[in-house]
C-alpha cells in the first residue's frame, strides 16, 4: 500500500500579527484514500507561554488554486480541536482516522448562483489550522499522512 | 510489509542514577506498529528497581541518531518500572499510529538557538534509568512497519 505523506515547516507570527494563524493541508491524491494521520512537532522545542490552537477540518475550498502552496484555505467541518500548551514539546499525532476517503483531485463545479463556496477543488481536503496564542513567533513542523487505496 | 528492527545492548554502571538513552533507527518514510522490547536473556535483575520511559521526540546533542550522540528531551509516552528481583522478556510499548518520516532535518531557526541542531521529527526513544547498586544489562529492541509499497 502506498502512502503520502506532506510534511511544511510553518512559522507564526506572535499573537496578533498579520500570519498568527496558518493551514496546512494534505497534498491531493488522485484515488481514494485511508488512515489519515496529522502530527506536529517543535523539533525539540518548548513552546512559549500561551501555546499553540489547532483545529483539523475535512473540506472547506481555497481561495487561490486547489492546493498551491500560495493558496488559502478557509471553511471546512471541523473535526477535532485542542491546545498545544505552553512551555513544553510538541511530538504528538492530533488526528488519526482511518475510514476511506473518495479522491481528493475531484473537481467541483461552480455554484449555479456564481457563489465562490464551492471554487476550485473539492472533495475531502484534509487540513489543519494552527493559530499561536503566545507573544512570541512559533515555528513547528505538520506532517499529514494518508495511504492510498491503490492495488497492492 | 516491510519491517525496521533496532537491538541496544545496554550497559548500566552498578551506581544509583546510571541512566541511558537508545533509539530506533530512522527512517525516510512514514512508520506505524511501533514496538518496543526489553529482554535481561534469562538473567534475573538485581534487587532493586530499573526505571524506564519511552519517549518521542527530543533532539540530538551530535549527529542525529548516532549511536555516539546524546538525546535529550521529547514527550513521554510511557513510564514504569522493572522491579528486580526478576527476569525480563517484555514487549514494554506498542502504539499502532502512523508516525510521519524520521528522517526528516530540522532547519535551525533565525535565531540560530543550538536547541534545533540535528534532526527532528518522531524519534522513538527508550530511556533506562538503574536505581540499584549492581550492574544491570539489558537489550532493547524497536521494531515498526514502514508505510512503504508492500
Amino acid at each position: 500500500m502506498q502512502f503520502v505523506e506532506t510534511t511544511k515547516e510553518i512559522t507564526l507570527d506572535a499573537s496578533g500579527g498579520a500570519a498568527d494563524a496558518q493551514r496546512v493541508w494534505l497534498a491531493p491524491i488522485g484515488e481514494p484514500f485511508r488512515d489519515i494521520n496529522v502530527a506536529v512537532t517543535s523539533l525539540g522545542l518548548a513552546l512559549p507561554a500561551g501555546g499553540v490552537t489547532w483545529e483539523v477540518f475535512y473540506g472547506g475550498y481555497f481561495s487561490g488554486a486547489p492546493y498551491d502552496a500560495d493558496s488559502t484555505h478557509v471553511g471546512g467541518i471541523s473535526q477535532s480541536n485542542g491546545l498545544f500548551a505552553g512551555a513544553a514539546e510538541v511530538a504528538t499525532v492530533v488526528l488519526t482516522d482511518t475510514d476511506i476517503f473518495p479522491s481528493n483531485l475531484r473537481v467541483v463545479s461552480p455554484n449555479s448562483d456564481g457563489t465562490v463556496t464551492r471554487k476550485g477543488y473539492g472533495g475531502f481536503p484534509i487540513v489543519l489550522e494552527l493559530t499561536n496564542n503566545a507573544a512570541d513567533p512559533v515555528s513547528l513542523v505538520v506532517s499529514i499522512i494518508a495511504k492510498t487505496v491503490s492495488i497492492p | 510489509m516491510q519491517f525496521v528492527e533496532t537491538s541496544h545492548d545496554i550497559s548500566l554502571m552498578g551506581k544509583i542514577g546510571a541512566e541511558t538513552r537508545v533509539w530506533a533507527t530512522p527512517l525516510g518514510e512514514p512508520i506505524q506498529d511501533v514496538s518496543v522490547s526489553v529482554t535481561t536473556h534469562g538473567g534475573i535483575l538485581p534487587l532493586g528497581n530499573v526505571d524506564w520511559a519511552v519517549y518521542y521526540g527530543g533532539v540530538f546533542d551530535g549527529s542525529p541518531y548516532l549511536s555516539t550522540s546524546t538525546h535529550s528531551g521529547g514527550l513521554i509516552q510511557h513510564l514504569d518500572v522493572f522491579a528486580g528481583p526478576v527476569e525480563v522478556a517484555d514487549v514494554i510499548f506498542t502504539d499502532t499510529i502512523i508516525m510521519p518520516t524520521n528522517l526528516r532535518g530540522t532547519s535551525y531557526s533565525s535565531s540560530g538557538t543550538a536547541y534545533r541542531k540535528g534532526f527532528g521529527g518522531f524519534p522513538v526513544v527508550l530511556w533506562v534509568r538503574n536505581a540499584t547498586l549492581e550492574t544491570v544489562t539489558l537489550t532493547a529492541t524497536f521494531v515498526f512497519k514502514s508505510c512503504a509499497i508492500q
